[in-house]
């Protein structure tokens, strides 16, 4: 009796010691996105002052709609909703068939193709970057939104290989069984193969929004309108015009275009992480 | 029947085969032949031999700029793996409320980097930023960060910044590779008389070996193509050609001086660096990688 007290008291003051640690971390993970906040609220000038203030009264909420107003947030959000959109469509359609043709019909020519796959996963987008816009230029897709979406049609590396494991995971028998009762393969695709794939679609539409939503570098090199611009690069822009006068606008400005990311995150935090986790190879 | 198998098989992979040879395979032969080029977009490629290279290699901007990435690597590389690993450990205890700091731990890993930068550029400013407000109750500071003149402190700066952006995501892993320790090890250590300090040393680190060598083979790789943070930040900072990065040196060439030739070599350059690193790691894994 005496010794198991003594060990739920050994047992419980390191616990203690640990939540310290995790709330001690949770602030410094929060404090900004806190402190976003609180800017984004402050009247003309008061972001400049110091002592710093911290959520004093009164409020401005206009911040926010003349993020919407004045610097165009409107616009720049469509502009990346619809690429996202479309990027969706195209990682979703391509990757779950690509991946349904390496799971479903192995032989020596495809597992060939198989092995570039994974090699592509290695490669650093550096090396194609240049050449890709050089191949856009010549059939003058500069300044649209072609670049931005077109090669989510082709697949990628990491998103085909999802699909494919999960594909292997669904018994060859009910490709068989579905092919003697006379279903063509692209139906059996569609109607047997895919409805059991929900987990992954959700994973790949996920990874595929924030990978859309985040992309800096491609809108940045493709896009000189600015009523194109999407959500990063406008706010690159937007840095000129706010910073020194207004930064409570373009704080206000940083947190919209977080808040998409976030708020999908809430509602579907497992499809997140395990997107998060087959991603680990970017390049 | 096997014949008609095989042609549905072209009939699903074409558009990798498509995708593959036009934006891969094609892109990157055809951009290993432009580093050995001049072309500027409008004039046709011209033959240059390794005279890009030359240029390139001993330019000063680009060890300048391996220098920065190394020195951000370094830091970035350290304060995740460090950090990550022991709230992982705490994160993986039985304990309420982990779930929610989880969650929180995870947030930043999603948010766009431009806004996260524009925050953190805010937080550092040396005239109204809170940072320096709050260290100097601590008697430390003040610090000009990534507003510096100095080429340690923007870097530092920046990858202060990476670090606590990327955190959650390292955590997510490490805390993967704990889940597969299997709980008999720990029991059996615990009956030998292993305390807490030592267990972590002696059984959780050797066993999660082989997810920090992953991690770390990943983050060498990332860190060698970081653009976007530095990038962003480069905008405010009082210097400009010190503290440039590879990916930094790339894009100007390639997309602002419109010297596509010059861009492409120093792309190779990185992706020659890239692989011998990742070659050398891979030697060192068989010293220090325990696979279960």
């Amino acid at each position: 009796m005496l010794k198991r007290n003594k060990n739920k008291i050994l047992n419980n003051v390191p616990n203690i010691l640990v939540t310290c640690l995790l709330i001690l971390g949770t602030v410094i993970m929060v404090f900004p996105f806190i402190w976003a906040l609180s800017v984004s609220l402050q009247g003309p000038g008061l972001a400049y002052i110091t002592p710093p203030r911290f959520f004093k009264a009164p409020f401005y909420f206009s911040n926010y709609s003349e993020a919407f107003a004045k610097a165009n947030m409107f616009r720049y959000f469509l502009n990346s909703l619809f690429i996202a959109v479309l990027n969706i469509i195209g990682a979703v359609a391509s990757n779950s068939f690509i991946g349904f043709g390496f799971a479903r019909y192995q032989f020596k020519g495809s597992q060939v193709l198989f092995f570039t796959v994974l090699c592509t996963m290695m490669l650093p987008g550096n090396i194609t970057a240049i050449v890709h816009y050089i191949m856009w230029q010549n059939v003058g897709a500069l300044d649209t939104y072609i670049p931005l979406i077109v090669p989510s049609f082709f697949g990628s590396a990491m998103m085909t290989f999802l699909f494919r494991q999960h594909f292997l995971s669904i018994p060859t028998d009910i490709y068989s069984a579905a092919l003697v009762d006379g279903a063509s393969p692209p139906r059996i695709f569609m109607q047997v193969y895919m409805p059991m794939s929900k987990p992954i679609i959700a994973t790949v539409t996920i990874q595929t929004f924030l990978n859309s939503w985040n992309n800096m570098f491609q809108p940045l090199i493709y896009l000189t309108t600015k009523s194109k611009y999407t959500i990063s690069v406008g706010l690159l822009y937007l840095k000129g015009t706010f910073e020194t006068n207004n930064t409570e606008i373009l704080i206000a400005a940083s947190v919209l275009a977080m808040l998409p990311a976030v708020v999908l995150y809430f509602f579907a935090q497992k499809q997140f992480v395990q997107g998060m986790v087959s991603a680990a190879v970017k390049g | 029947m096997t014949k008609k198998h095989q042609l549905w098989g072209w009939f699903f992979i074409a558009p990798y085969i498509i995708g593959f040879s036009i934006f891969t395979l094609s892109s990157v032969l055809f951009s290993g032949y432009l580093s050995f080029t001049e072309y500027n977009l409008f004039n046709p490629p011209k033959w240059v031999g390794f005279r890009n290279y030359i240029n390139v290699l001993t330019d000063v901007s680009l060890w300048t700029s391996f220098r920065n990435v190394f020195v951000y690597g370094f830091i970035n590389e350290f304060l995740q793996l460090f950090l990550g690993c022991i709230l992982a450990v705490a994160l993986n205890r039985k304990m309420k409320g982990t779930g929610i700091f989880r969650t929180l731990y995870f947030l930043p890993v999603l948010t766009p980097m431009v806004a996260i930068s524009f925050v953190w550029s805010y937080i550092y400013n040396p005239s109204y930023g809170v940072l320096n407000y709050l260290l100097s109750f601590l008697g430390i500071g003040p610090f000009k960060y990534t507003f510096s003149s100095n080429w340690f402190e923007f870097v530092v700066g920046v990858a202060l910044m990476n670090a606590w952006k990327g955190l959650g995501y390292i955590i997510l892993y490490v805390l993967g590779g704990l889940q597969n320790i299997s709980t008999e090890v720990m029991e059996a250590a615990e009956v030998d008389g292993a305390g807490p300090v030592r267990k972590f040393f002696s059984i959780t680190v050797p066993l999660l070996s082989p997810t920090l060598f992953f991690l770390l083979v990943i983050g060498v790789i990332n860190s060698l193509q970081v653009f976007d943070q530095f990038y962003i930040m480069a905008q405010s900072a009082n210097t400009g050609a010190n503290i440039k990065v590879v990916g930094t040196l790339i894009y100007e060439n390639a997309f602002v001086y419109n010297k596509l030739g010059i861009g492409s070599s120093i792309a190779w350059v990185s992706f020659i660096v890239m692989a011998v690193l990742t070659w050398i790691q891979k030697r060192m894994e068989k010293r220090y990688v325990h696979y279960a």
